[in-house]
């Protein structure tokens, strides 16, 4: 009997001891990084500000805050401020560290965009009858898209008539064989790959070329 | 492996068969607990995040609602059959089925210019065969007994995450769990050990109470096309850690196959 006591202690003792290790030992003692971001989409140059509060230590405390940016640069503490001077897509790591020095981390993906280049284009001759720009068949119009502009470079300049017909390059001529209203649509692109399209409608008269010399304030004798 | 201790398994109970006295089939079922670790440990981080959504969210004007935090993952129902061929008076080899099951889920909407939902279910479930003995330390009217097991477990894994966030909350979150569906499984031998009390009612019918320490975790899930199991996302599967105590209650049948040699 004495036998059969000690057995059953020694069971009992094994499974409280099993148990423990079981349900306690493994229990995961890694701090979590969370972290919220605003914005995480914008325009470059653009200041992001990052809060690493939300991160907690189930068995300790965070000592650390460790920033990684993305782009190369690093940052410290609880919270942070980044500016993003180049467009891009980063992955921002926030890397927490405990008291008992494991650490944890999450991501979240920025996006700093490219600011799309302006595009306008001015024309000539042009002439002004009864409020209206107008041009006449045949007449040789220069369009001109130096006003566009971008933070880097405008690569491409490409023209869309209206009337089928197509042309790149800063400056073009083109002249319309038929009256009508068209719409001229420049698209510029940069060297981010940003585009822009810009769109005008441009009136078309039949007859003689008309120009500011022969319809002076749009006198209406161009027709 | 699992060919080698199932044919090892049936090997042991033909023996056992052939030898034995009494054949004792039961059944059992009671309340069970997994530690699951990992998995609770994801839940603390989704509760963080609800919990800083639910705070922020009662502050903005335009935005409604309130999502529940997840409960615990890990404490379910445990049930066991199986039948155990007495060799002498005081131990018995046999076999046994075991299934355990235990799940968690929370859902709510946050309401702006667009519904947005969160939605989480996580269920977990084993099955597990095992070849199991037990032996008689005190028959004192009670019958004190110790059992150990082991075996192959099944488990499986299925999550279903719906984690939208408002589009006028104005910061991004890190951290949030992957959206989707997904069944994932994977199998593993397991332990277990135990104490056990009986309470004889007569010679064929005993009710008893057990207390087990399962033994029980897989590293491994996957679901079909092969993707473990990563409910945060991070990269690094999830180990199902199963682990855990159950407490049973027992109804067994004693049948004496051989009086002559029957179980005292």
């Amino acid at each position: 009997m004495r036998s059969a006591r000690f057995y059953f202690l020694l069971g009992l003792i094994l499974l409280v001891v099993v148990a423990i290790t079981g349900c306690l030992g493994v229990k995961s003692g890694e701090p979590q990084a969370l972290f919220t971001a605003s914005p995480v989409e914008h325009m470059i140059p653009f200041t992001a500000n990052f809060d690493g509060t939300l991160s907690y230590d189930p068995n300790g405390m965070i000592v650390s805050y460790l920033w990684n940016f993305g782009d190369g640069a690093a940052g410290e503490g609880p919270q942070a401020t980044h500016v993003y001077k180049e467009d891009g897509e980063y992955t921002v790591l926030l890397t927490v560290i405990d008291n008992q020095g494991i650490s944890g981390s999450s991501s979240l993906m920025v996006q700093a965009l490219n600011p799309p280049p302006t595009a306008t284009f001015s024309y000539r001759p042009k002439s002004k009858m009864e409020d209206k720009y107008i041009v006449g068949t045949l007449e040789w119009i220069t369009f001109d898209a130096s006003e566009s502009a971008d933070d880097g470079e405008v690569i491409a300049y490409n023209w869309n008539f209206g009337d089928g017909e197509t042309a790149s390059g800063k400056v073009v001529e083109y002249r319309y064989l038929y009256a009508g209203t068209y719409n001229v649509v420049l698209t510029v692109t940069d060297n981010d790959g940003g585009k822009t399209k810009y769109v005008e409608a441009i009136s078309i008269l039949g007859g003689p070329p008309c120009n500011g010399d022969i319809c002076p304030g749009g006198g209406g004798s161009c027709q | 492996m699992k060919g080698l201790v199932t044919v090892g398994a049936v090997l042991i109970l033909w023996a056992a068969m052939l030898i034995a006295g009494p054949v004792e089939v039961y059944l059992s079922g009671g309340p069970s607990a997994a530690a699951l670790n990992e998995i609770n440990s994801i839940k603390d981080r989704i509760n963080a995040i609800i919990t800083l959504l639910n705070d922020n969210i009662a502050l903005l004007p335009e935005i409604t609602g309130e999502v529940e935090a997840l409960d615990s993952i890990g404490s379910g129902i445990a049930y066991q059959a199986g039948e155990r061929f007495w060799l002498s008076d005081r131990f018995a080899l046999g076999g046994k089925l075991e299934g355990f099951r235990t799940s968690t889920a929370t859902a709510g909407i946050y309401t702006s210019s667009e519904t947005s939902e969160v939605s989480i279910d996580l269920d977990c479930y084993a099955v597990g065969f095992l070849l199991s003995g037990r032996y008689d330390f005190l028959n004192a009217g009670v019958i004190l007994s110790a059992d150990l097991g082991a075996g192959y477990y099944y488990s499986g894994f299925n999550r279903a995450i719906t984690f939208q966030i408002p589009p006028e909350y104005p910061d991004a979150i890190s951290g949030l769990p992957p959206e989707g569906e997904g069944r994932y499984s994977g199998s593993t031998l397991g332990f277990e050990g135990g104490l056990s009390l009986s309470f004889p009612i007569t010679d064929w019918l005993e009710v008893g109470s057990s207390l087990f320490y399962r033994s029980l975790a897989l590293g491994g899930m996957r679901d079909r096309q092969g993707n473990s199991l990563d409910l945060d996302g991070d990269g690094t599967p999830e180990k199902v850690d199963l682990g855990g105590i159950t407490v049973q209650f027992t109804f067994s049948l004693i049948i004496d196959l051989n009086p002559e040699k029957g179980k005292e």
